[in-house]
């Protein structure tokens, strides 16, 4: 059996499971930032508008976003790259001003476990091609 | 006048008119493509649909440089949505 790579977080003060992410800039600059697992979230990553310039991420679409209540909203989205187990990703990157959020879309073909209290662990493994 | 001009809503109804009168015929086959973006031109309503929003909008870009993109997702009200209000 090959070892699967996984990642590794905690659940933060505001009781959200967290877990760094490696960014991969335009010029194949690396930044490391810390984002929040939201399984409500269909996309892949929010990331504030000043990351985005910072990293040279490139303006792909205006698209809509719907909200719980039921409204939509315009957001920009952006191509960004980030690492995730040990594979360089292209996602969709929404511009959001709140903190970095991952979604459904980046977590999709992963297992994610949490440990529901402060400091709880969290771990994101890729489910094996079998079971996917 | 671009995407930006209009509402959400207004935009998502043309994104749905596209897709049923030029994208929906095109299709081979009979099941939809559902959850594949569709990104169209503002101006042209030239278009172009992949499973990645980012290779559908580069397509279309290539063709038309200057094209104002809306991303629309296949099946779904939004391209991305959450459950939080």
């Amino acid at each position: 059996m090959r070892n699967r790579p996984v990642i590794r977080g905690a659940v933060n003060l505001w009781r959200r499971p967290a877990i760094d992410v490696e960014l991969i800039g335009a010029e194949g600059e690396r930044q490391t930032i810390e984002a929040q697992i939201d399984t409500g979230f269909t996309g892949d990553l929010t990331l504030s508008s000043f990351a985005i310039e910072q990293l040279g991420f490139p303006f792909v679409a205006v698209t809509s976003f719907r909200t719980g209540e039921g409204s939509l909203v315009e957001f920009e989205t952006y191509e960004g790259a980030v690492l995730w187990n040990g594979h360089q990703l292209v996602v969709n990157v929404l511009e959001s001003e709140v903190f970095p959020l991952i979604g459904v879309g980046l977590l999709w073909g992963n297992n994610l476990s949490v440990d529901f209290r402060h400091g709880g662990s969290v771990t994101i493994t890729e489910i094996e091609e079998d079971q996917a | 006048m671009g995407w930006r001009d209009m509402t959400a809503e207004e935009a998502e109804e043309i994104g749905r008119q596209v897709y049923q009168s030029e994208v929906r015929p095109l299709l081979k086959s009979a099941k939809e493509p559902v959850g594949y973006f569709l990104a169209v031109d503002h101006d042209s309503m030239d278009w172009e649909l992949d499973e990645a929003l980012h290779k559908a909008a580069r397509r279309l870009r290539e063709r038309r440089p200057d094209a104002d993109v809306y991303g629309f997702r296949v099946g779904f009200p939004a391209a991305f949505e959450s459950l939080s209000p």
